[in-house]
């Protein structure tokens, strides 16, 4: 229910609250803009604008739209991540699905699905068990449906990652898999100490 | 100028190494053309690794290295070896040192067994002048999308000047399709 309020306010209404203010005693209606409540069941969703530009390790527990630039680790094992058309990712990406409009330029594991648009333009290797890509796209790289993989195991292990962590190669797959070494995963620059630097573009 | 032409084919032989074999054991396939959805379809509920080249959408774009395969696949970019090569219609474009070369390539990245599928015109003595695009359906469906310019002339590979040009390959099987192209899956040999 929202609970609006005008800025001449009826004798039955409270009293708006006021910052205090330092210079004058004159008090300042203000006109509070009414906060949406959340419908129940509806997840939470972070945006990344189009503005702001990210390096580092990122992980969370909601789904997030990229419409900046992210550089580093994406880590939303149990969100969907959508990179949008003016999106920009140099990093490797672990999420329950991911939906891919913009530019990629790095490893993405799924443990549901990838969803490639036409507007995308994909560089890497892309893991999950489902697999969707309109006409148009642009891809290059290696696309891995093998969820009974040792490599798609592991990216999705409950497990807490250390920050650096996975900029070690990955373990070699099991004796049952083809195989030898992995390839080194996409690192970003700010992986290392494990710390988001925001900053505006 | 012509306008793309979409046709629709039966490859057989396609059709043949798309079908699951039965085996839970992983695939790798090594695609020189551009990923499709038809494709993903195709190896979707299979332990497929599917390796995307584009080498269509470089020669496309006349990217003077797009036939490159010392460059394109360098040394360690593949970390297993390839059970099937996808060449399209690739090997029409190719002169006699780049088919050696890409014969070399494969005998360097694919496994004991290895098969390697490739469309060559043959009947027609002209062809696009660039790669097209290709879909796999269901069975030996398969809709091709030639290039928007104009024609060339065709080069005609026999199965004979193939496995000239490409020693390490053997064709095991050929077979004339209704569009006047030829099929063909060529065996890695192990010398």
């Amino acid at each position: 229910m929202f609970n609006k309020r005008d800025s001449s306010s009826s004798e039955n209404q409270p009293a708006p609250r006021t910052p205090p203010r330092n210079e004058s005693s004159a008090t300042e209606h203000r006109t509070e803009t009414p906060r949406p409540v959340t419908p129940p069941g509806a997840k939470d969703i972070a945006i990344i604008g189009s503005s702001i530009s990210i390096n580092g390790e990122l992980k969370g527990a909601e789904d997030l739209i990229v419409q900046g630039r992210i550089t580093g680790t994406i880590e939303l094992k149990s969100n969907t991540l959508t990179v949008g058309p003016e999106g920009r990712i140099d990093a490797e990406v672990f999420a329950h699905t991911i939906l891919v409009e913009g530019t990629v330029n790095g490893d993405l594991y799924a443990s549901e699905r990838i969803s490639i648009q036409k507007s995308a333009r994909i560089s890497g290797n892309i893991l999950a068990p489902r697999i969707s890509l309109e006409d148009g796209a642009r891809f290059k790289g290696s696309i891995d449906m093998d969820s009974e993989s040792e490599k798609f195991r592991k990216a999705f292990e409950a497990k807490p990652s250390k920050p650096g962590a996975s900029t070690n190669g990955k373990a070699d797959e099991s004796t049952s898999d083809k195989a030898a070494s992995s390839q080194q995963p996409h690192a970003g620059p700010g992986q290392k100490n494990g710390k988001i630097s925001g900053s505006a573009a | 100028m012509s306008l793309p032409t979409r046709t629709s084919l039966r490859a057989p032989l396609l059709g043949e190494l798309l079908e699951p074999s039965g085996s839970r054991s992983r695939r790798v396939w090594l695609d020189l053309g551009s990923v499709t959805q038809g494709l993903i379809e195709r190896l979707q509920n299979t332990r497929s690794r599917l390796v995307i080249a584009a080498l269509d959408a470089a020669a496309r774009e006349r990217e003077p290295d797009c036939f490159d395969f010392k460059k394109r696949f360098a040394a360690g970019l593949l970390n297993e070896p390839v059970d099937t090569v996808l060449c399209w219609d690739l090997l029409n474009y190719m002169n006699a040192n780049q088919l050696q070369c890409l014969s070399a390539t494969v005998a360097r990245l694919a496994g004991p067994g290895a098969r390697i599928h490739a469309l060559i015109y043959y009947s027609n003595p002209m062809m696009p002048d660039l790669p097209g695009r290709f879909f796999p359906g269901s069975g030996a469906e398969l809709e091709m999308i030639e290039g928007a310019r104009s024609k060339i002339q065709a080069l005609r590979y026999s199965p004979k000047a193939l496995q000239k040009a490409m020693p390490k390959l053997e064709v095991e099987r050929t077979l004339l399709l209704n569009n006047g192209m030829q099929e063909f899956i060529f065996e890695l040999r192990l010398d």
